[in-house]
């Protein structure tokens, strides 16, 4: 298959620099992502990668994929400024060996994952970061076309409906959640006139898909595989602080063991993020927990959500992220909105 | 009628009449059993992650309910998710030649890299000695109906095959054990002749592609036992105090050879490959997540800075620090000779064009 990329990479960077350059000087980096195959191209004297190539063979993932180019090239042909020159460039796509591939120009700079760990304790660098990150996601949802639909037709929205639907195909509901959820409904559907912007949402928005320039603070997003346009924008952020947990509080994952790879292998995926995590981002009395409910309040503001709906809006992005998991909704249901943000 | 296969003792063609092949020079038969070709003159030891009765019982459920249940009853999860994992096969993305032409899986063991690649277009050949995991292959072919893949039953040392047939020979932890096949000869040119069939039976332009253990990848300096022998430093000594060393500790010779980066060209170009690149696949070669071409230093360097720091930093102290210590030899003149310490190799080695 070198031979295929080789030229295919030959073209894209004669297209871009005006130079073809030798087979000899183009060499790949293989990393296997639960998501796709990627392949970091070098172009000799490099020092940091020029391409991206990701390809898969599994439908699903291949549709994912397709859906990240789309996303990209829609960003790239939009007005987005600000998006455009913060997100990778797509080049090309196609079919090659029955999988499906995309290039994109390589991004470079630290994770912010490892930004994170690096600073964690020091609360003014943090406290700039999130802030930056939360302009960042105002840009992302201002961009393009936004609409902004009554309660009533949120309520009764595909999205919730299908979100509601899948999290009770997967666990059940007990009469108890079944009510509660009944009532956050309610409550919701009663402040008529108020609605919550839909639009464009990263999907999977967390430190480890986005890098940072240190030199500049320039930030930079990857990984646009379950983007989309009329979702909720406002889970990005709330799924942003709950997947920030682990690197904030700094602590050693035993890691999951898959595979044969020994000890180093345990190592290798990031853990998920669980219950605590949700606990500490939210509910904790922290200065942590305190500066995740200040961005919440900013972007609501900045975005126009009334805070009335964070009931809501904590429910969708419970039922529909975070991986599903059950003890997270018992926890809201019990626990609802964190007070400082009523 | 002609076949595809020749003889594997005279390499001449074989004629195949009332499911048997004939040779046309030698007069050798070789038997057909259950639709799978087996080239073998007598079976060789049994080897698996399965005793024999239970990989005979996983062949006998397998065709009766389905080779996916059989696996889930007779395999632990870490071998099932071992024997599924498609993703074993991107080293292919490093291979000059077409990896959807006709491919050689040589030493198939339960069919992991064939179906991967057949599933990519290619024309796969499965061989592997062992007969309960070569019908295991036949019955999960038959099952799934996959139309491009042959499974043949043989030994490395005798392969049926005509000269220029394959786009691409897979040697995946398989060279290791080649010196147990004949006790007659040094294991390193039993290796040796190996390589050298294979590289007949490749296409002009073709690959071939060796995962393998390093010789002295640095855990072993650290005490680590070698997985083939189970004795500690036996790599790191020179092969005849190594086999002194088996022979008092284990009762046995030492013939699992594997070799340095340069010990590995070596042996390949002996055997007359040209254009032989090194990757280190990691964390190993069985089991990769990552493939860092080792003549590219920036590579490397970037990994260590951009991939694998954040991964870590969920790990253990002795890791991070472990990795700190790499990242700071990066920054030195000595920076070059990490490559030759790495765990494991992949590696693509290429018969030239106009052979």
């Amino acid at each position: 298959m070198k031979k295929e990329i080789t030229g295919i990479i030959q073209n894209i960077h004669q297209t871009k620099t005006g130079r073809k350059p030798e087979p000899e000087e183009i060499s790949l980096l293989m990393y296997a992502s639960r998501n796709a195959d990627i392949n970091f191209i070098f172009i000799n004297g490099s020092t940091f990668p020029h391409y991206v190539i990701k390809s898969s063979r599994n439908d699903g993932l291949k549709q994912q994929l397709r859906n990240e180019y789309d996303f990209l090239l829609k960003i790239y042909t939009g007005t987005g400024a600000l998006l455009k020159n913060s997100v990778p460039e797509p080049l090309a796509e196609g079919i090659l060996n029955n999988s499906y591939y995309v290039i994109q120009s390589a991004v470079n700079g630290m994770s912010l994952n490892e930004y994170l760990w690096k600073q964690k304790n020091s609360k003014p660098k943090i406290e700039r970061l999130f802030a930056q990150v939360t302009e960042w996601l105002v840009g992302l949802h201002a961009c393009g076309d936004v609409s902004f639909p009554g309660v009533e037709e949120l309520v009764g929205h595909d999205y919730i409906a299908g979100s509601l639907e899948r999290f009770r195909q997967q666990h059940g509901l007990l009469l108890e959640e079944k009510r509660l959820i009944s009532h956050i409904f309610e409550k919701c559907t009663s402040l008529t006139g108020i609605g919550i912007p839909l639009g464009q949402r990263h999907g999977d928005f967390s430190p480890w898909n986005i890098r940072f320039n240190g030199r500049n603070d320039k930030m930079f997003v990857l990984d646009w595989e379950y983007a989309d346009t009329s979702g909720m924008p406002i889970t990005d952020l709330l799924n942003f602080f709950v997947v920030s947990q682990p690197v904030l509080s700094g602590y050693e994952k035993a890691g999951e063991n898959k595979g044969s790879g020994g000890s180093f292998s345990r190592y290798l995926n990031i853990p998920l993020p669980e219950l605590q995590d949700f606990q500490k981002a939210f509910y904790d009395d922290t200065w942590q927990a305190r500066l995740m409910q200040k961005c919440i309040v900013r972007y609501c503001e900045e975005v126009g959500i009334d805070t009335r709906l964070l009931d809501i809006l904590f429910l969708v992005f419970i039922l529909d992220h975070l991986y599903r998991k059950k003890d997270f909704l018992t926890f809201f249901l019990q626990n609802g909105v964190p007070s400082s943000l009523k | 009628m002609s076949s595809v296969f020749v003889c594997p003792e005279c390499k001449n063609d074989l004629e195949e009449k009332d499911s048997r092949y004939y040779c046309t020079k030698c007069s050798h038969a070789w038997d057909v059993r259950d639709g799978i070709p087996v080239f073998l003159r007598q079976a060789p030891p049994y080897w698996s992650e399965l005793p024999r009765e239970k990989a005979v019982q996983l062949d006998e459920m397998a065709e009766r309910t389905g080779w996916r249940a059989a696996m889930q009853k007779f395999f632990s999860e870490e071998l099932q998710h071992f024997v599924l994992d498609d993703s074993r096969i991107n080293w292919k993305y490093t291979v000059e030649s077409n990896t959807a032409g006709r491919v050689l899986d040589a030493g198939s063991g339960w069919g992991t890299l064939a179906f991967a690649l057949a599933r990519d277009g290619a024309e796969v050949y499965a061989f592997e000695p062992i007969w309960e995991r070569i019908r295991f292959i036949d019955i999960r072919r038959r099952q799934d109906d996959v139309g491009n893949f042959i499974p043949v039953c043989g030994d490395l040392l005798h392969l049926p095959f005509p000269d220029n047939m394959f786009d691409l020979v897979i040697l995946n932890g398989v060279v290791e054990w080649l010196g147990l096949s004949d006790m007659s000869v040094r294991a390193g040119e039993v290796q040796k002749r190996v390589l050298k069939d294979i590289l007949r039976i490749l296409k002009p332009g073709g690959s071939v592609y060796i995962g393998i253990e390093n010789r002295f990848a640095y855990f072993y300096f650290l005490g680590k036992k070698d997985p083939h022998s189970g004795l500690r430093f036996v790599n790191l000594m020179p092969r005849r105090a190594a086999d002194i060393y088996s022979c008092l500790v284990k009762k046995q010779k030492y013939r699992t050879y594997i070799y340095s980066l340069n010990g590995y060209r070596d042996l390949l170009d002996k055997a007359g490959f040209t254009k032989i690149d090194f990757y280190t696949p990691l964390p190993g070669y069985l089991n990769f997540k990552y493939l860092i071409p080792l003549d590219r230093k920036r590579a490397m360097v970037y990994w260590l800075n951009n991939l694998i720091s954040e991964r870590l930093l969920f790990a253990p102290s002795i890791f991070r620090l472990f990795f700190s210590l790499v990242r700071l030899l990066f920054k030195t003149p000595l920076a070059g000779i990490a490559k030759y310490f790495v765990p494991d190799f992949s590696i693509i080695a290429v018969k030239k064009e106009n052979s």
